[in-house]
Order: structure tokens, then C-alpha cells, then sequence
């Protein structure tokens, strides 16, 4: 038993923080700007931060470019967004449109001029595909909390892709994504696929942590959205996720926005559906 | 190149002149007298001239001398020297094992195995009794990750398990065991290597000038031959670590005529890890466990004509729960191989050797998730024949032709998806296959003793073959319709030539200059996907998309006589250039493996390395020992990686260090001493960071553009040896890994923190060591 204790004394991993020399790097700036069926544009800009270091949200307020112009057109309509406080998204200014609204089928294109660069993408918001059913199931450990689960019956052609949100009435104050983040029906084209949904977003239990709970009201958003925008966020994902995988690809972040700066613009082709766990 | 001929010639002419000197080339094999097994690395020499040459690991050897000289001396640790007067031109020697305590004086002046200068360019031997004198992990002797001691053979990282020789990939180095592949060589995260060292009788490592009978890999071979039974009584070790425990046992089935040999090794840390995981743990139920064996029976039909058969198994399993996520992962991963050999000398110039092996290697990944399972199978196989045969017409020419037949299966990504009660099998769910026949010559001149010419020449014709489905892509890339390839249809096949050559020139007295060129194809390829050391790498095809892997390397060492002082020594120079490099393109997903024929996710580029080596050992007095350095540089380039920028590999080490010291005390007690030193590993890690989608994202660096910190400990061990008349010889082994407590990184990574109740937002490169200081004590009983 000594030669046990010693054995799991020196086999425990020892975690420490990493001291390296890196290269200074150059601040870039970071655009993230989308528009929903039926809704309007919303853009943030900001900056990106060193790494290894620590900041307040209110120090976030200091990342924000707040002098950028911005704006979105389509076909012949041209909108410059406004700096507004939307507290529907975020508690940060964001660049906000409020004339030209998400039709299905048109393309928008988005340009950010910051000081004299400029930098632009285009995308197409496509037509919204329903999930089919939702529905909970509890854990077998603890029954007032599970899963929500999706059904979603996908078209017969393949290249449909897809992006799912959730918002607990009540308590979230934003649209959360999933932890699948963004998925496509290469696996599943043109079947009926089912699969849950893992809450991400902030929680004020513990073990509140990536579950719903009986009684909540939950409002799943599902979006369709381009193969561009889907490679960006899946990459995007990707880079999220490289925290502790040891199975990471670590490459370069990828952008959508030409000019240099980070970031994308999506159209999303929503559809909202509200379940009630009972 | 054209110079490097010119000189080759200009070097042969010089060479035929010598010829004008009466010379013999004499031939042989060495014995163990008590068991009479073959012996490996036993030290053969010519003391009026100095020359000499080691026995390889059939025992046999061969070595040119002067017609006037006509004493040999033959001399090996645990062996009583034996003198030779040379009568003939074919020669057995029987070595007496020295059966008393070997007294202190005896072990000064001891000249120890082999000599670095009179092996071929490239190569280095290694015996399981010098092995056995470095300081282990957990006492555990592990005879691959003793080669990272030597020069020009770097390890990733903490306990990694793969080797990477001269700025070769993972997958350009080709490890067989009694000429059967293994295909991933690590057990335990690559802390120990999967073949037991009890088993095994000597390892042979070729870093260039590698022989025209072997071929499939650009970097290297290491060559293990497995330990004959004893063919005289049964005798045997059990060992118990902290870590594992093994069993051997050798003997006699028919006396002097066939023997068996077994040998089972279990880590024990299965049965430990319950106890020491609380209850409340969330991990409650995780666990890792290992088993392997090695077994061998040998059958010496007559002098002449020996068959052997040899098999391994191992396997490793490793689970890990949580219960906060209700998940299970599970990874279970081995290889296994069967190996028939047959070795018949016809008569004293004829020699035929014939293998057939069968090896495989596979990877089961499970997730349970909820209600829902996610299964993923990876891996490969191949059945090999090889048939070899050596002529030595005369003292001077030895040549050695054959062919060599293989047949490969390849699971490269297989999933199985369980929703509710339905099962979805997805990915590559049809093997590949392929097909491999090459035809090889090696020829070995040696016109006088001071000059040695070996040439070779490999034809090697590859075949994809059917049943396959290829997938059609539309403009936009997505699939949009099936080709398949019935069963025996070829796909895609290709044609490669591999010309060696290699020359060892003793052109000034106890000064040796060693040569060396060649090209060689590798068409099978491991892909990494896994930043650690987790065997998640999937073996793939040359293909019709993916062509085989090329390399040319040049090497030219410079090996001084340092008799007199008790050492040996050479400095050696290589270069290498690689083309048809494949690494998957960036930034992808597990799952985006499935969607696609494999080949398609692939990219492909070039790479280069150089770099200069020194070594320098003693085999003589009561500190022996040696000292390796490398100096090296590797780069690789893909267009589609890094911004088609070149890029450093990740076993890139500008620095590698090993001191490796061996102290007898006296009779009863050694002591070793093991030092490392070697440049940080280049990795890719964030830069900066940036808000999106209300989630931190990073920023990385170019592809390994950041060096770690350097990677160095000490080990020492000591070691109290057995009185050898008793019947149970106990040796007790007390050794201390990485002494001063180094906290070297396995594995790196990146921690980003919103701490929503405090509003703040913190990141931070964080590192996992995970070998700090390790005591051990290891008994082990032989009988």
C-alpha cells in the first residue's frame, strides 16, 4: 500500500502556468455582425487583447470601437448602423440597423470603415427549415433536470447547415448557442435526425450546468445558415474548443471579413419555437 | 550528387589498387557455450591490426584480414575472451559464460560489445545488457526509449513513445521484431514501449545507409531480434515494479534442439486506481490497464537450418468517466503479430532466410454521452513474405538479393453512431487495400580491410486494389455520386526505384571516413491528429490523390581510432529532403474525417532536414558510459498550411544532449546516471484573444513558431546484484527519476476563465507535467 500511495503521490499531473517567450503581436480588429429573418443588422467592433491577461467587463467597454461606420446594404438599399445600447443582445454598444430588415433570399453585404481601411463581406440569408418535434428528457440521477432534444427533418439535397440557439425565459438575456455549436447534414442528409442540446451560457446553480430544468420556458431558435458562414463558425468553434483538447488542430484564425480584420457576417434564416418543460 | 559520385569512383579506384595486398575475408558465428544460442554484439578482433567488426544478431560475422595475421581475439561481457588461430575461411566460436563472480579488476579493461567505427554508415546497436545499466522510469527497462540516449533520435515530449530520427516524421521509421511491423510502439500515454526487453536479444538501428532489403519507411529501421529459448535448462525472471510486473521463462523442449520462450507483462495500476479515487469523485470508475506477451519457440533442424517461430500481443485500455457530464470515453488500442522465420545455410557461401508475418494494429474509441454512443475504429494490418537470400563467392563480395511481398488492409475511420435504439455506421465503412512487391540487391565489396562498398538497389511496385467506393465531387465539392471498384481492381498503383550506396574508408591509421546516399518511398502514411501523445493517428494508403513519400539523405561521419584512451568516437553529418509529405488540411474536425473519402482531407508539402552529430563513448574501467550531441534543424512546407510559410516539425530540436554514465562499485553494486538536455518543442499556441458570440476565441501563432521551454532532467539508478550460486538471484534496483524535480511540459494548454459573478475575464498558457520526481524500487528474481 506505501508503494501505492507513492505510485498515485507522483502519478497525479502537475499543472502549472507556462512560461514562454512570445512575440508581441498587433492588435486587430474584431467584426462580428449578423441579421435574422425578419430582423435587423447588428454589428460589434472591438479589439483583440494580449493573451495571459486578466480584465473586467468594464474594461471590455474600452475594446469597442466606437467610431467605426458602419453599413449594411442590399440590392439598392443602403443603411449606416447606429451605436445603440440593445440590451436584447448584449450589455456592450452595438452597431444597430432599423430600416432594412432579413428577407429570405437576398444577399446583404456589411462594410466597416475604421479610420481610412475598410472592410466588407457579403452573405445570403436562406430559406428557414422547422425543426420537426421538441421535446425533454430528465437525468437519471437528478429528474428534474435533462436535456431538451431536437428533431430536425432535413431537405433532400445536401449542403444544409445549420445553427441552434436556446433562451430560458425569464433568466438568460441573450440567445445562448449550444455546445454543438454549429452542425451540417453531411452525416444525415435528407433523413429525420435527432440529437440534444447542450445548454453553454452562464449558470446560477452549479449543477444547473449544461441542463434545463422542470418549469423552465425555453425558447429554441434554429437557423439556417450559408456553407461560408458554417465553415467560419465551425472554425470559430474549433478555436473555442482548443482549450483543453488534446485533439485540437491549432491553425490560424480564420476570417471573413476582407481588409484584415477578424470576424463575419451571417445571415440567419430563423425559425422560434417555445417549449415548456413540465 | 555528380561530386559525390566522382569521389565514390575516385575513392573505389584507390581502393582497387590496395587490392594488390594479400587479404582473406573470413566468416563465422559465436556461440553461447552453455546454451548454444547465437550471440549478438560479441566483439571480434584482429590485435595485429586492429581492425575488428561485431557479431550481428544471428551471431553471425565475417571480417577481411591480412593473409600473415592469423590470430583473432573474440571477447563479451559475461564471457570469458577466446583466441582464435585462423585454419579456415568459415569459423564457430563457442564463448564460455564466466560462471564466477566477475572480480572488480576483471570488469577494468573489458572491452564492451560492439565498435561504433566497424558497423555500417548509419548504424548503431544497442544490447539488452546495456539497457539494462540505464536509469529507468519506475525501474522499468524499456528498450525503445533507450535509443532516445543516442544521437540523432529525439523524443516529442514528456513520455513519448514515438521515435523521430534525423528530422523524419513519426511514420518514416520502421520498427519490426523478428521482421514483423509494429506500428505504434508505445504502451501508457508512451511512457514504456510495448515490447517487453526480457524478450529480446539486441536492437540494431539504422539512421541512413539503410540496406536494400529493407524499405516502406524514409527515416529509419530499428530492428529488434527476439531472445532464442534456452536450449539447455529452463530457467527464468519474475520482476515486480511499482508501475508493472513480468514473468519470463526459457527452456528446452527437446534438448539442444527446440526451446520455448514466454514472457507476460501487466501494469498492476488497474487494481491500484480504485483505492485511490474517492467516491464523490467525479471521475469514480476511470482507470488504465496494459498486458502484453511475447513468446517464441525455435526449432535448430541441424546446424545449418534453424525455424523460429515468434508472436506478440498487447493491449491498452483506458477509461475515463465523468459523472458531472455523464460521459464515458473509452480507448482501447494493441498490436499484434505472428512471425514464421527459417534461416538455412546451404553451405559456406549460401545462405537462404525466409519470413512470413502477418502484423496488425487497431484503435477503438467508444463515447457514451447521455443516450447517445459514438464508436470510431481506426487501424491496420499486413500480411508479409520475404525471401532472402546472401552469396559469397569469395572473400571479397558479399551479395544479398530477395523479394518481398505484402499485402495491407486499412481502417483508416470507421464510426458507429447509437441514437435511441437505431445504429448508424458512417465514414470510410469499406476498407482500403493495398498491395506491395519489391525486388531487392545489395552488394558488399570489400577489396581490403580498409575499404568497404556497399551498393543496393530496391524496386518497389504499389497497388491500390478494390473493393472501394470513390466518391465524385460536384463544382462546389460536395459528393454527388459513387465509382466502385470491385474486388482486385487496381485504382491507383506506382512504380519506384531506390538506389544506396555506402562506403567505409579507413584511409589514415585509426582514422575512418563513412559515406553515405540514398532515396528511398514510403506508401504508407500516419497522419497525426493528436497534439499529445494519445494514439489517435490513423495509418492511410498511397492512393490515387495521395502518392508515396520520398526521401533522399546523405550522411558522411568522421570515426577516429580511440583504442588507446578507452574510447570511441565519430562526428557525422546528414541531410535530408523530403517530398510528398501529408498532414490533414487545417483547422479540421473529428467529424469532418467522416464526410469524405480520407485522401480528400489530406495536404500535402516537402520537408528538409540537416544537422551534425557527436558521440563519444567509454568502454573501459569501472565508469563507462557515453555522451551524445545534435546539432539539427527540420523544416516543412505545405501550401496550404501556415500560409504556405515554412515551419518547423513538432520534433524539431535545435539542441539534444544525452550523458549516460555507468559506475561499478563492486561486485554487488552499479550505479548510473542519466542526463538530457534538448531544445523546447515548437508548438502553436494563442497570441491574443477576442470576443465573439459572447465566447472568448483565440488567436494562434503560426504553426509552431513558439518554442517551449527546454526539456532536461537527471535520472540515477543503483543497483545491487545477485551472488550467482544461489539458486534465486534477487537484484533490487532503487532508482530516482528527473532527481531535481524538472516540471517538463506534456502537454500544453490554454485556459480562458469569464468569471461571470466578478465580471472578469482572464486567460493564461498553462502546462501539464507529468513526471515529476519518481522514486522506484524494483526486485526482480531470476532462476
Amino acid at each position: 500500500m506505501i508503494g501505492a500511495c507513492l505510485l498515485f503521490a507522483t502519478l497525479q499531473a502537475c499543472v502549472s502556468d507556462l512560461e514562454i517567450k512570445a512575440p508581441a503581436t498587433d492588435e486587430r480588429y474584431i467584426i462580428e455582425g449578423w441579421i435574422e429573418r425578419g430582423g435587423f443588422a447588428h454589428v460589434m467592433v472591438s479589439r483583440s487583447l494580449p493573451y495571459n491577461t486578466t480584465v473586467g467587463t468594464a474594461d471590455l467597454f474600452d475594446l469597442l470601437v466606437q467610431d467605426a461606420q458602419v453599413t449594411v446594404k442590399c440590392e439598392n438599399q443602403e443603411e449606416q448602423l447606429l451605436l445603440v445600447q440593445d440590451t436584447m443582445y448584449t450589455i456592450l454598444p452595438i452597431y444597430r440597423g432599423y430600416q432594412i430588415r432579413g428577407e429570405t433570399g437576398k444577399a446583404y453585404t456589411l462594410e466597416v470603415k475604421i479610420a481610412d481601411r475598410v472592410y466588407t463581406a457579403t452573405d445570403t440569408l436562406l430559406n428557414p427549415i422547422p425543426p420537426d418535434s421538441l421535446w425533454f428528457s430528465a437525468e437519471a440521477l437528478n429528474d428534474s433536470l435533462g436535456y431538451i432534444h431536437i428533431r430536425l427533418k432535413d431537405p433532400p439535397s445536401i449542403g444544409n447547415y445549420y445553427r441552434i440557439f436556446t433562451k430560458r425565459l425569464g433568466i438568460d438575456i441573450d440567445y445562448n448557442g449550444i455546445s454543438v455549436g454549429v452542425l451540417d447534414d453531411h452525416l444525415f442528409n435528407g433523413s429525420t435526425f435527432s440529437f440534444p442540446l447542450i445548454r453553454s451560457g452562464p449558470s446560477t446553480k452549479t449543477k444547473d450546468k449544461h441542463f434545463f430544468r422542470k418549469g423552465q420556458r425555453v425558447v429554441v431558435k434554429t437557423a439556417v445558415i450559408t456553407s461560408r458562414y458554417f465553415y467560419f463558425l465551425s472554425k470559430v468553434s474549433n478555436e473555442m474548443g482548443e482549450t483543453m483538447s488534446p485533439l485540437s488542430f491549432q491553425a490560424p484564425t480564420v476570417t471573413l471579413m476582407s481588409g484584415g480584420a477578424l470576424g463575419g457576417w451571417g445571415c440567419y434564416a430563423t425559425v422560434n419555437d417555445t417549449l415548456e418543460i413540465k | 550528387m555528380r561530386r559525390l559520385v566522382f569521389i565514390i569512383f575516385l575513392l573505389a579506384c584507390f581502393a582497387s589498387v590496395l587490392n594488390a595486398q594479400n587479404s582473406v575475408k573470413i566468416s563465422g558465428v559465436v556461440r553461447n557455450k552453455a546454451t548454444g544460442l547465437f550471440l549478438s554484439g560479441v566483439n571480434i578482433h584482429n590485435p595485429a591490426t586492429g581492425k575488428g567488426t561485431t557479431t550481428d544478431e544471428k551471431g553471425a560475422w565475417h571480417l577481411v584480414v591480412a593473409k600473415e595475421n592469423k590470430i583473432l581475439i573474440a571477447s563479451h561481457v559475461g564471457f570469458r575472451s577466446d583466441t582464435i588461430n585462423i585454419s579456415k575461411e568459415a569459423i564457430e566460436i563457442f564463448l564460455e559464460p564466466e560462471v564466477k563472480q566477475i572480480p572488480d579488476a576483471s570488469i577494468v579493461g573489458q572491452i564492451e560489445t560492439w565498435k561504433v567505427r566497424d558497423l555500417p554508415p548509419g548504424q548503431m546497436r544497442m544490447s539488452v545488457t546495456e539497457i539494462s545499466k540505464v536509469p529507468a522510469l519506475f525501474g522499468e527497462q524499456d528498450l525503445l526509449n533507450s535509443l532516445h540516449s543516442l544521437p540523432g533520435v529525439q523524443s516529442v515530449s514528456e513520455g513519448s513513445g514515438y521515435f523521430y530520427i534525423r528530422g523524419g516524421n513519426a511514420d518514416q521509421n520502421l520498427i519490426l521484431l523478428d521482421e514483423a511491423v509494429i506500428y505504434n510502439p508505445s504502451h501508457l500515454l508512451g511512457l514504456f514501449t510495448v515490447i517487453n526487453p526480457s524478450a529480446i536479444q539486441s536492437l540494431t538501428l539504422y539512421k541512413s545507409g539503410i540496406p536494400a532489403n529493407y524499405g516502406d519507411r524514409l527515416a529509419s529501421v530499428i530492428e529488434m531480434t527476439s531472445r532464442d529459448g534456452n536450449l539447455k535448462k529452463f530457467t527464468g525472471e519474475v520482476s515486480i515494479g511499482l508501475l508493472a510486473s513480468k514473468i519470463f521463462i526459457e527452456g528446452p523442449l527437446v534438448k539442444d534442439k527446440v526451446s520455448i520462450l514466454f514472457a507476460l507483462r501487466r501494469t498492476q495500476l488497474d487494481l491500484i486506481t480504485p483505492f485511490l479515487i474517492q467516491k464523490s469523485s467525479v471521475i469514480r470508475g476511470s482507470g488504465y490497464s496494459f498486458l502484453d506477451f511475447n513468446g517464441k519457440i525455435l526449432w535448430n533442424l541441424s546446424d545449418r537450418h534453424k525455424l523460429w517461430l515468434t508472436a506478440y500481443s498487447g493491449s491498452d485500455d483506458f477509461l475515463l468517466k465523468d459523472k458531472e457530464f455523464t460521459l464515458s470515453d473509452r480507448i482501447s488500442w494493441g498490436n499484434s503479430l505472428f512471425s514464421l522465420n527459417s534461416q538455412n545455410k546451404l553451405n559456406s557461401r549460401v545462405e537462404m532466410r525466409t519470413s512470413f508475418n502477418w502484423s496488425g494494429y487497431s484503435l477503438d474509441f467508444t463515447q457514451l454521452y447521455h443516450d447517445y454512443y459514438i464508436g470510431i475504429n481506426t487501424g491496420i494490418s499486413n500480411f508479409k513474405i520475404k525471401h532472402e537470400f546472401l552469396f559469397r563467392p569469395s572473400s571479397k563480395h558479399l551479395i544479398m538479393t530477395g523479394v518481398e511481398l505484402q499485402q495491407y488492409t486499412f481502417k483508416p475511420y470507421q464510426t458507429r453512431i447509437l441514437l435511441g435504439n437505431e445504429t448508424n455506421a458512417i465514414g470510410d465503412s469499406i476498407p482500403y487495400r493495398a498491395r506491395e512487391a519489391a525486388i531487392f540487391v545489395h552488394y558488399e565489396w570489400t577489396p581490403v580491410p580498409a575499404f568497404t562498398l556497399n551498393t543496393g538497389i530496391r524496386l518497389m511496385y504499389y497497388q491500390q486494389r478494390g473493393p472501394f467506393n470513390l466518391l465524385v465531387h460536384d463544382q462546389q465539392g460536395f459528393p454527388e455520386d459513387t465509382i466502385h471498384y470491385t474486388k482486385g481492381k487496381t485504382i491507383a498503383d506506382y512504380l519506384r526505384l531506390e538506389p544506396r550506396i555506402s562506403l567505409s574508408w579507413r584511409f589514415h591509421e585509426g582514422q575512418t571516413l563513412k559515406i553515405s546516399a540514398s532515396r528511398q518511398y514510403q506508401p504508407i502514411h500516419m497522419v497525426p491528429i493528436s497534439t499529445t501523445t494519445l494514439p489517435l493517428d490513423l495509418w492511410i494508403p498511397s492512393t490515387s490523390l495521395v502518392a508515396p513519400q520520398e526521401g533522399t539523405t546523405f550522411s558522411l561521419g568522421w570515426y577516429p581510432d580511440l583504442d588507446r584512451q578507452g574510447l570511441e568516437a565519430y562526428a557525422e553529418g546528414f541531410y535530408r529532403h523530403f517530398t510528398n509529405q501529408v498532414e490533414f488540411v487545417e483547422d479540421q474536425s473529428l467529424l469532418d474525417f467522416v464526410k469524405d473519402n480520407l485522401d480528400r482531407q489530406l495536404t500535402f508539402g516537402t520537408g528538409e532536414a540537416y544537422g551534425m552529430e557527436i558521440f563519444i563513448r567509454k568502454k573501459i574501467g569501472k565508469t563507462q558510459g557515453w555522451l551524445g550531441y545534435t546539432w539539427s534543424e527540420a523544416w516543412r512546407t505545405f501550401p496550404e498550411i501556415n500560409h504556405g510559410k515554412p515551419f518547423h516539425p513538432r520534433s524539431d530540436r535545435t539542441h539534444d544532449f544525452n550523458l549516460v554514465l555507468m559506475h561499478t562499485f563492486n561486485s554487488r553494486w552499479e550505479g548510473s546516471l542519466q542526463f538530457v538536455y534538448a531544445t523546447g518543442q515548437p508548438v502553436t499556441i494563442p497570441l491574443s484573444v477576442y470576443v465573439m458570440n459572447g465566447t472568448l476565441v483565440q488567436n494562434f501563432s503560426e504553426r509552431n513558431a513558439i518554442r517551449l521551454p527546454a526539456y532536461h532532467r537527471i535520472d540515477i539508478a543503483i543497483s545491487r546484484k545477485p551472488i550467482k550460486t544461489k539458486k534465486l538471484q534477487s537484484t533490487w534496483t532503487f532508482s530516482i527519476y528527473n532527481l531535481y524535480n524538472r516540471l517538463n511540459p506534456f502537454f500544453v494548454y490554454y485556459d480562458l476563465q469569464w468569471d461571470y459573478e466578478k465580471n472578469l475575464l482572464s486567460t493564461r498558457t498553462r502546462q501539464i507535467s507529468l513526471l515529476p520526481v519518481l522514486p522506484s524500487i524494483t526486485w526482480t528474481g531470476r532462476f
